[in-house]
C-alpha cells in the first residue's frame, strides 16, 4: 500500500520536473529532447493516474504531504485525496496533454521549449487542483493553471487578436481566482481550517450567518468564473478561439471542466449542512447551466470561424454538464462525469482537426476555405462524426451522459429540462455540420469576413506530417464515440459518483481514515428505446438544420438585426464589458444566497 | 472602541474591492486597469491579514518565546505572501501584453481594440 500512497505526489511532481528538465542549458535547444521528455512525462502521468484510478475505485488513497497525518480528529497537514473521480479526471487530462504534445511535435518548428513547459505546468497544476484536499492548495493550483492558460492564449504575441483575448481572459479569470480566495479566507475564518473535509465536519454545528452565506457564494462564484458559466463565459470564448489549436482543445476539454469539478466537490461537501438551505442551490446552478447551454449553442451556429465555433460549442456543453452537477444527486453527478469524459475526447479531436486544416490550408475561416471534401475526405468525415457525437447520437459519451442527467433531472421533478439540453447539443452539432457543408462545396464562397481572428505566422510551421497529425484526433474521436458501450467505464463512473461526492464518506475517509463499503447499485440501462430515439432525433435535427443554415438564404452569420445580432454584440471583446458582467454575476449569486439563507 | 477597530479592516476590504472592480469595469487605459487589479488584490491581502490577526499576540516565530504564548495565525500570513507572488506574476503577464498591445496598435484604450468582433 505504501507504494500507492506516494503516487498522488508523484503525479503532481513529474510534470514540474519534466518542465524543469526542458530548461537545461544546451539541451533545451535540441527539439527532439524537449519533445520526448514532455511526451514521456505526460504519458507517465496518464499511466500512474490510470493505475491509481483502478485501485481508488475499490478504496480511495489519501496522501498526507510530509507525513503530517491528522491527530485526534484534527487535520494539521496538507492532504491529496486520490479517489476514482479525481484520478480518472487526471487520467483523461494527461491523455489529452500527451495528444497535444504529440501534435505540437509535428505542427510547429521553431517554437523553442516554452510551449512544452507551459503545457507540462498546466498538467501538473491541473493534477494538483483536482487532488487538493484543502481550499488554499486548490487556490494556488487553480491560479497556476490559469496563468499557463493566459500565456498560452497570448502565445502568438505578434498578432492582435491573441494579445487582446489574452489580456481579457487574464483579467477576468484572475479576478475569479481572487474571488475564490476571498471565499476560502472567510471560510477559514469561520471554521479555523482550510481542509475541506474538516470544514464540512465543523460546518454541521455552525449557525447560519451572513459571513457563511457570503463565503459560500464567493467560493461558488469564483469557480463559476473559471467554469465559464453565463455571465462569465465571454473572455473564455475569446481565449479558446485564438489559443494554438492543441491548447484551445485542452481549454475546451478540461480547463473549464476543472472549475465545474470544484463546484461539484464543494457543493457536495460544504452546502449540505443545516445552516444552509440546500434546496436553493440546484435552482441557481441549473438556471446558469441552461442559460449557458442556450447562449453557447446559438453563438456557435452563428460562427464562420471553426475555432471560435468550437469555443462556443464548448461553452454550451459545459452548461449541460453544469445542469448535471446542479441536480446534486448520484445520477446527475455521474451523468456530468460521463458527459465531461465523452465531450473531452470529442472536443479535443475537433480542435486538433481544426489545427490540421489550418496546417494544410492556412485558414479555418469558412469564407476563405473551399472544397474541403474534395481535398480531404478524411477530415470531412471526421468533422461529420464529431458533429454527430456532439449532438448526442448514441453511443457517444455525450449520449450516455445525457441519459444519466435525464434520470437525475427526473428524480428532482425537472425532467422537461432535458429537452432544452438536447436542443442545445443538437445546435452545436448543427454548427459543425454547417461549417463542413459550407467549406465542402466547390463553389467559391464570398470573401466577406465578419468574424476576423488573426492566425499565427506561417514561418514557424513544419511542412508535411498530415497523416501523423490526423491520426491523433481520429483515435480520440473513436474513443469519445464508443465510450458508452463499455460497461466498465459507465459502471465505474456511476460508482465513483456515488462514493466520491458523499459527504459523510469523504469526511470519514480524510479525517478518521475509515473506508465505507459501498454496495454496487443497479447500473443505468443506456439502451432503452426512448433514450435512443431522443439521441437519434437530435442527430437528425443537427444534420437537417446544419444543412439548412449553410444555405445562403438562412445564413445565420449574415443576420444583422434582431435578437441574434444583439447577442453577438454582447460578445464585444471589451474587457470593461466583461468585468461588468462579472460584477453583475457576483452580485446576483451573492444576493441569491442571502435571500435564501 | 475595540469593536470599531475590529470591524474597520473589513470596511476597508469592501471599499478597496468595490473601487478596484469599478475601476476595472470602467477603465479607459490598460495600465490604469492593471493598477485597479492591484487595488482589488490589496483588498484580499487586508482580508487575509485581518482574519489571521489575534489581539495581544506576537509573531509566530518560536525561536525566543515559549510555545504557550499566543501567536498570530501563520497560515493567513503565508497565504498573503503566496498571493503577493501570484499577483506579481499576473501583473507581469498583463504588463507584457499591454506593452505588446501598444506596440502593435499604438493605443492602450480598450475601446479601440477591435480585433475580436462578435
Amino acid at each position: 500500500m505504501m507504494a500507492l500512497e506516494i503516487l498522488p505526489g508523484l503525479i503532481i511532481a513529474i510534470p514540474f520536473l519534466a518542465a524543469a528538465f526542458n530548461r537545461i542549458p544546451g539541451l533545451s535547444d535540441y527539439r527532439t529532447f524537449v519533445d520526448w521528455i514532455s511526451i514521456i512525462a505526460a504519458a507517465l502521468v496518464a499511466t500512474l493516474a490510470g493505475v491509481l484510478c483502478f485501485y481508488a475505485l475499490e478504496s480511495p488513497v489519501i496522501h498526507w504531504v510530509g507525513g503530517w497525518e491528522p491527530r485526534e480528529g484534527t487535520v494539521i497537514g496538507i492532504t491529496l485525496v486520490a479517489d476514482a473521480t479525481s484520478t480518472g479526471f487526471i487520467f483523461i487530462t494527461a491523455v489529452l496533454t500527451t495528444a497535444a504534445l504529440a501534435f505540437i511535435y509535428k505542427r510547429y518548428e521553431t517554437i523553442g521549449s516554452f510551449m512544452h513547459i507551459l503545457t507540462l505546468i498546466f498538467l501538473g497544476a491541473f493534477s494538483g487542483f483536482v487532488l487538493a484536499g484543502d481550499l488554499l492548495t486548490m487556490f494556488v493550483f487553480l491560479e497556476l493553471m490559469g496563468i499557463c492558460s493566459y500565456i498560452l492564449t497570448a502565445f502568438k504575441i505578434r498578432d492582435e487578436a491573441p494579445i487582446q483575448a489574452g489580456f481579457n481572459v487574464a483579467v477576468v479569470a484572475t479576478v475569479g481566482s481572487f474571488i475564490f480566495l476571498m471565499g476560502s479566507a472567510m471560510m477559514y475564518g469561520l471554521v479555523d481550517t482550510p481542509n475541506i473535509a474538516q470544514a464540512a465536519d465543523r460546518l454541521s454545528n455552525l449557525p447560519a450567518s451572513p459571513a457563511l452565506g457570503i463565503s459560500i457564494s464567493l467560493l461558488i462564484t469564483g469557480l463559476a468564473v473559471k467554469t465559464a458559466l453565463f455571465p462569465f463565459h465571454f473572455a473564455h470564448a475569446d481565449s479558446h478561439s485564438v489559443a494554438p489549436a492543441p491548447h484551445a482543445g485542452l481549454f475546451g476539454a478540461v480547463l473549464m471542466q476543472a472549475g465545474l469539478y470544484g463546484i461539484a466537490r464543494l457543493s457536495g461537501l460544504l452546502l449540505d449542512v443545516p445552516a444552509i438551505n440546500i434546496e436553493m442551490f440546484p435552482t441557481l446552478l441549473i438556471t446558469a447551466g441552461v442559460l449557458t447551454a442556450i447562449i453557447g449553442a446559438v453563438m456557435s451556429i452563428a460562427q464562420n470561424h471553426l475555432k471560435r465555433l468550437l469555443a462556443f460549442s464548448g461553452i454550451a456543453h459545459i452548461g449541460i454538464a453544469a445542469v448535471g452537477v446542479g441536480v446534486l444527486n448520484t445520477n446527475g453527478l455521474a451523468g456530468a462525469s460521463l458527459y465531461v469524459v465523452g465531450h473531452a475526447a470529442v472536443k479535443m479531436s475537433l480542435f486538433l482537426i481544426a489545427g490540421v486544416i489550418l496546417h494544410q490550408f492556412s485558414t479555418i475561416f469558412a469564407g476563405k476555405l473551399s472544397g474541403l471534401s474534395r481535398k480531404s475526405w478524411i477530415l470531412t468525415a471526421m468533422l461529420v462524426v464529431g458533429a454527430l457525437a456532439l449532438a448526442g447520437v448514441p453511443p457517444s459519451g455525450l449520449y450516455g451522459g445525457k441519459v444519466l442527467i435525464e434520470e437525475g433531472l427526473k428524480d428532482i421533478g425537472l425532467g422537461w429540462i432535458i429537452y432544452i439540453l438536447y436542443f442545445s447539443a443538437a445546435l452545436t452539432g448543427a454548427a459543425v455540420i454547417r461549417f463542413t457543408v459550407r467549406v465542402g462545396s466547390s463553389t467559391t464562397p464570398d470573401d466577406e469576413d465578419p468574424v476576423y481572428v488573426h492566425e499565427g505566422s506561417k514561418e514557424t510551421i513544419q511542412k508535411g506530417g498530415f497523416f501523423y497529425m490526423s491520426a491523433i484526433p481520429c483515435i480520440l474521436l473513436i474513443a469519445g464515440v464508443f465510450i458508452t458501450l463499455s460497461p466498465q467505464v459507465t459502471g465505474g463512473i456511476e460508482r465513483a459518483a456515488e462514493r466520491d461526492f458523499n459527504r459523510s464518506a469523504y469526511v470519514d475517509l480524510v479525517i478518521f481514515d475509515k473506508k465505507e463499503q459501498f454496495v454496487k447499485t443497479a447500473t443505468q440501462d443506456f439502451w432503452k428505446i426512448d433514450y435512443l430515439a431522443k439521441g437519434i432525433a437530435s442527430g437528425l435535427f443537427a444534420v437537417g438544420s446544419g444543412v439548412i443554415f449553410a444555405s445562403r438564404r438562412f445564413d445565420t452569420s449574415r443576420i444583422r438585426r434582431g435578437p441574434l445580432a444583439m447577442l453577438r454584440n454582447l460578445h464585444s471583446g471589451h474587457v470593461g464589458d466583461y468585468m461588468t458582467w462579472l460584477i453583475f454575476g457576483t452580485v446576483v449569486t451573492t444576493g441569491w444566497f442571502f435571500w435564501q439563507l | 472602541m475595540t469593536e470599531l477597530t475590529d470591524f474597520l479592516p473589513y470596511i476597508v476590504v469592501v471599499w478597496l474591492a468595490i473601487i478596484g472592480l469599478y475601476g476595472m469595469a470602467t477603465s479607459g487605459n490598460l495600465f490604469h486597469l492593471i493598477m485597479c487589479l492591484c487595488v482589488f488584490q490589496s483588498s484580499i491581502w487586508i482580508l487575509l491579514l485581518s482574519i489571521g490577526y489575534r489581539r495581544e499576540a506576537t509573531a509566530p516565530i518560536f525561536d525566543d518565546v515559549s510555545p504557550e504564548v499566543s501567536v498570530i495565525d501563520p497560515v493567513m500570513q503565508a497565504l498573503s505572501l503566496t498571493d503577493i507572488v501570484v499577483g506579481a506574476t499576473i501583473v507581469a503577464i498583463l504588463l507584457t501584453i499591454a506593452i505588446q498591445v501598444h506596440k502593435r496598435l499604438g493605443t492602450l484604450d480598450p475601446n479601440q481594440l477591435n480585433s475580436i468582433q462578435k
